[in-house]
């Protein structure tokens, strides 16, 4: 694990990086991470967040999701084990057994069941993979003619208390994925700003990296040049803002009022920096794994690119998280049913993901048919658990990522995050919504127990004890924010919902 | 009905057997979801901005991408700017403004006087300059208070950018603000007059706007900024001139074809997947070619006036070296070439007979009619079938003792169980009539032996008809009153950007009446009062409390 330490004492920008009152400048420091890539850093002792009122003072917490489609091998995925410590026996033969390094930073929740529920047991509308993605961050029901969530995810909420920005319009999370979109309802999204208005990820890694590289809009190389540009700046927003007032004038709707003030409050903020101090962050690796797919979308939705789109997305995730560019990412692989054929990293399969997951080696038969020569051949559970393990390497490469930073308070990023690794169903061949495969890696900073399989409701396909729907409030709340409830208002229709938190999981 | 073994014990007494049959068209939404202002599309951005700055080479635009929010277009009114959003216009609007001022053939072109060289007696060269370029920026003239603004921002220029060049400095500021206003990145109508029929018609410059964003992805062109700056583009007459002036332009070429992408799913093809020992035939590329190969064929008909009939039924297709085998034609013409074949009578016919479409809805092994019948269900005949019930996609087949050969068999088995028929009565017997179609399109006459059964019925236009086979299917879908009123309502939504509304009935019920050329569609739609006004409700009486 390396710290930040500077390369050259003899640089002044690294002297001013050693001194105990470091001044904030918009200069670029170049620093090495774990593995020797160049990476410029914040020094994040001297930030101070634009608004430090969710936050616990001191360390900056983030939130972050890591998605998979289709479910797992129910099977082989779980902890092998009694549940309480985690030893590295536990996750040897499992899916997860790429974890191991990060075990004692890893919380395993068991028992926990999608709240409001699939399978048509809660009003809502959508199919089964509808629902599971629709519901899995929301906590919503779908809508029936649409599918799309009928109320914002947990991504979503919190970046509106947490990130960098002014009140009323922080920054977004980073929304990305792998994958290529289908636009059939809901099957698409798992984020969304409100009922109904899904956030599109972006699965361009170039269009992620170069907009996550001008964040930092304040430039020039002496405090006069950019002083005249925040100048130059608030001058036009003057006058944009002039332009805006007129169209207010003209008899809009209220939807049209709501288009235009949402529209204004993303722009009015003439500062743009990172957190207040304007620093840039650089990955040149990052960079230049991502320039394939400058202006080629359909590159990077070519099934080849799959592994190759996946590992830049996690690296910018961890970059991301770690520079302070935002607080919340989420990442999410292909969509609701959907998943690639995989061929790379040792697989070669003939058959999609989502297939596969139907114990369809043969894609063309329904169900478990012994008709026709459509029996399940021996191999399909074996395929999805390689799957599995190629998913849950991602993550291991995302964790290292986030553990590799070390940040002025001792604590690496990834343990004042918390990353949530969930599917979209657990046993995919079921359609399940139950016994969902979660991680929570990293403890926020203290507040989750860690190395830890932890039983929170009865394992198995029940719905009846821990609703998912508390685990987000629980992440809400360990995020700085006081909540009672996250999701469908009670009484609306998810009968197994429930408020607080869940005590069990914190320390 | 108990439910089907095996669906994991969900619930699914909320099945409501009693759905009406067949299922109902989609239903227009009680109010148009109108908007005075609606934000250009990234595309219409790209294009905006190159027709005004008169660049040739495509910006690499990183726009966050938007979500269509389960609206089936493109064209969605709807778009929204947030915190991503935003900033990123701003970046690129400055990043244009720099370039403006720097490059030497953009500055020529954007900037209709000599800065160092006033003519006396003309209003100087910085006033020239926003009132030609602002036009165009926004659309239509600035005001005499929008121009006084802008010239002070441009008198700001020197003082804050200080590059020594006055002009350019204040340029560059009056650019970054004209590219961040809203009435550039929006389509904006502040008409508030109301006419006799309390329709707020749309002034002649916004006409120009509607028009060029609709049929070219972009901002007017000379001769709709002529005309509006005439005053020619207000009344039915003048507006259908003016489109059907655009209609040869490529632009617009490109523009229908995207529609009908969308209408008949072409991204599908995507998930066009065949297990390559099963099927030797098929070319590399596949989805290219197929793509490519319908792209062509919707050309075709548009070019030679069709509309609805001729994409259904025209008996040609067009093929490459690589498609050939699949059409059982030898191939012709050149590698990489597409030419057209033409089929006699009794072979292909329209879009559903040809491989995009038919390998579109297929597994790797074996068809899929349950989707080739939900495409026509759905998009051609524009009915709505509720969602799957809980656990139907893991619901197996119940035992039998028949014989299970051939696919219709497998699927006419499986859907036939318990309340399942409540849907698949409606959806499987169109997807049957292209049994005689492999999962690659291919014809065939047998299947594992088997004589393949492509006949069935449905109701049609409220009548049980049947069908010995695709032909006769798409002959009939393409008389059908179904059909044409489904097309002509998914031009509605296109063309409006919106859900179809009751508003739109009148103009609905005009364009349905007859099978009509795609241009003459295009016509009626800018003529409808729904294109060129607003509904009363945009007067601003006061709307009821939420």
């Amino acid at each position: 694990m390396k710290t930040l330490t500077p390369t050259t004492a003899a640089d002044p920008r690294t002297t001013q990086m050693m001194h105990p009152t470091f001044k904030p400048v918009s200069r670029r420091h170049f620093l090495r991470g774990l593995g020797g890539v160049a990476v410029g850093l914040p020094f994040l002792e001297a930030l101070a967040p634009r608004s430090a009122q969710a936050q616990t003072a001191g360390a900056i917490q983030r939130f972050g999701v890591f998605m998979g489609c289709n479910g797992v091998d129910m099977g082989r995925w779980f902890p092998n084990g009694a549940y309480g410590a985690l030893t590295d026996q536990h996750l040897l033969g499992t899916a997860n057994e790429a974890l191991i390094p990060f075990r004692n930073k890893l919380l395993f929740p068991r028992g926990v069941h999608m709240a409001p529920r699939g399978g048509g047991r809660d009003p809502g509308g959508g199919d089964d993979h509808g629902r599971c993605m629709a519901h899995k961050l929301t906590a919503f029901p779908a809508a029936p003619d649409t599918g799309l969530a009928q109320g914002p995810s947990i991504d979503y909420v919190l970046s509106q208390a947490i990130n960098p920005g002014p009140a009323g319009a922080r920054r977004q999370p980073l929304n990305l994925w792998v994958g290529r979109p289908g636009n059939s309802g809901g099957l698409d999204y798992i984020s969304y700003r409100a009922a109904g208005q899904a956030i599109q990820a972006v699965n361009n890694p170039w269009d992620a990296y170069a907009n996550l590289m001008s964040l930092n809009t304040v430039t020039g190389d002496s405090d006069e040049a950019r002083a005249r540009i925040l100048q130059k700046r608030q001058s036009v927003l003057d006058l944009v803002q002039t332009q805006f007032d007129r169209l207010k004038r003209l008899p809009l709707s209220t939807s049209d009022r709501q288009k235009l003030d949402m529209h204004f409050t993303a722009v009015r903020e003439v500062e743009v920096t990172v957190s207040g101090t304007g620093l840039a962050c650089l990955d040149p690796d990052i960079q230049t794994r991502a320039t394939p797919y400058q202006g080629n979308l359909a590159l990077a939705v070519e099934e080849a690119q799959y592994p190759s789109v996946a590992d830049v997305q996690v690296d910018m995730f961890a970059l991301a998280l770690a520079c302070d560019m935002t607080r919340v990412a989420t990442l999410h692989f292909d969509r609701g049913s959907g998943g690639p054929t995989f061929k790379w990293d040792g697989m070669n399969h003939e058959y999609n993901h989502h297939k596969l997951s139907h114990g369809k080696v043969r894609d063309d038969c329904f169900g478990d048919s012994e008709a026709n020569g459509c029996s399940n051949v021996a191999g399909f559970i074996d395929m999805i658990h390689d799957i599995d393990r190629w998913h849950q390497r991602k993550f291991a490469r995302l964790l290292e990522k986030l553990n590799s930073y070390v940040e002025a308070d001792g604590r690496t990023v990834l343990d004042n995050s918390a990353i949530l690794y969930t599917n979209e169903m657990s046993d995919g061949k079921l359609h399940s919504f139950m016994d969902l495969p979660l991680i929570i890696a990293g403890s926020a900073g203290g507040r989750f127990r860690q190395n830890l399989y932890f039983p929170l409701g009865p394992e198995g396909q029940v719905d009846t004890s821990a609703p998912h729907n508390r685990l987000l409030n629980t992440i809400v709340n360990v995020m700085g924010i006081q909540s009672d409830w996250f999701g469908l208002p009670e009484g609306m229709g998810g009968a197994t919902m429930q408020g607080g938190i869940y005590e069990q999981l914190l320390v | 009905m108990s439910p089907p073994a095996d669906t994991g014990g969900y619930d699914t007494s909320g099945i409501d057997t009693s759905l009406p049959q067949p299922f109902p068209r989609r239903q227009p939404q009680d109010t148009a979801a109108e908007t005075r202002v609606t934000r250009l599309s990234h595309a219409q951005y790209q294009h905006t901005v190159q027709d005004l700055f008169g660049i040739r080479d495509s910006l690499d635009l990183t726009f966050a991408p938007d979500a269509l929010n389960g609206f089936g277009f493109d064209t969605s009114n709807d778009f929204r700017v947030d915190t991503r959003l935003g900033p990123q216009y701003r970046a690129m609007a400055e990043t244009l403004a720099q370039r403006a001022v720097t490059d030497a053939a953009i500055f020529a072109r954007i900037v209709p006087c000599d800065p160092a060289a006033p003519v006396a007696g003309s209003p100087d060269c910085a006033a020239q300059f926003l009132n030609t370029f602002g036009e165009r920026a926004f659309r239509r003239p600035l005001s005499g208070e929008e121009a006084q603004a802008f010239r002070q921002l441009f008198d700001l220029g020197a003082q804050l950018l200080q590059s020594g060049d006055p002009f350019r400095d204040g340029m560059q500021l009056a650019l970054e603000a004209l590219l961040q206003s809203p009435q550039f990145l929006y389509r904006t109508d502040a008409s508030v007059q109301q006419g006799p029929d309390g329709r707020v018609a749309l002034s002649d410059w916004e006409v120009a706007s509607r028009l060029s964003y609709f049929l070219y992805d972009s901002m007017p062109d000379a001769e709709l900024f002529d005309a509006a700056r005439g005053g020619r583009l207000h009344t039915a007459d003048q507006i259908e001139a003016e489109a059907r002036r655009m209609l040869n332009h490529p632009r617009v070429l490109a523009k229908l074809g995207s529609f009908h992408e969308q209408v008949w799913q072409f991204g599908r093809f995507s998930r066009i997947s065949p297990d390559r020992a099963t099927y030797p035939n098929v070319p590399s590329n596949f989805v290219a070619r197929v793509s490519e190969s319908a792209k062509q064929f919707v050309g075709d008909v548009l070019a030679s006036g069709g509309g609805l009939e001729e994409l259904l039924t025209a008996p040609f297709a067009y093929v490459d070296d690589g498609l050939a085998p699949l059409y059982g034609v030898p191939a012709a013409g050149q590698a990489g070439a597409f030419a057209r074949v033409d089929f006699q009578n009794g072979g292909r016919q329209g879009l559903l007979m040809q491989v995009g479409y038919l390998a579109s809805n297929s597994y790797a092994i074996k068809t899929d009619p349950i989707h080739r019948g939900l495409f026509v269900i759905r998009n051609v005949l524009c009915r709505q079938i509720p969602d799957p019930p809980p656990g139907a996609a893991t619901t197996p087949p119940p035992p039998t003792d028949q014989p299970i050969v051939t696919t219709r068999d497998e699927i006419s088995l499986l859907t036939g169980q318990s309340f399942c028929p409540t849907c698949h009565s409606n959806i499987n017997p169109p997807g049957f009539a292209f049994e005689g179609f492999d999962a690659v399109g291919q014809k065939r006459e047998t299947e594992n032996g088997a004589a393949v059964d492509t006949a069935s019925e449905m109701v049609l236009d409220g009548q049980r008809v049947s069908f010995s086979g695709p032909n006769e299917l798409v002959e009939l879908l393409a008389r059908s009153e179904e059909a044409h009123s489904c097309y002509v309502s998914r031009w509605i939504e296109f063309a409006y950007g919106r859900p179809l509304a009751l508003d739109d009935v009148g103009t609905w019920d005009t364009l349905s009446e007859r099978s009509l050329p795609v241009a003459d569609i295009v016509a009626a739609l800018v003529r409808s009062p729904e294109f060129w006004s607003l509904p009363a409700s945009a007067t601003g009486v006061a709307e009821a409390a939420p």
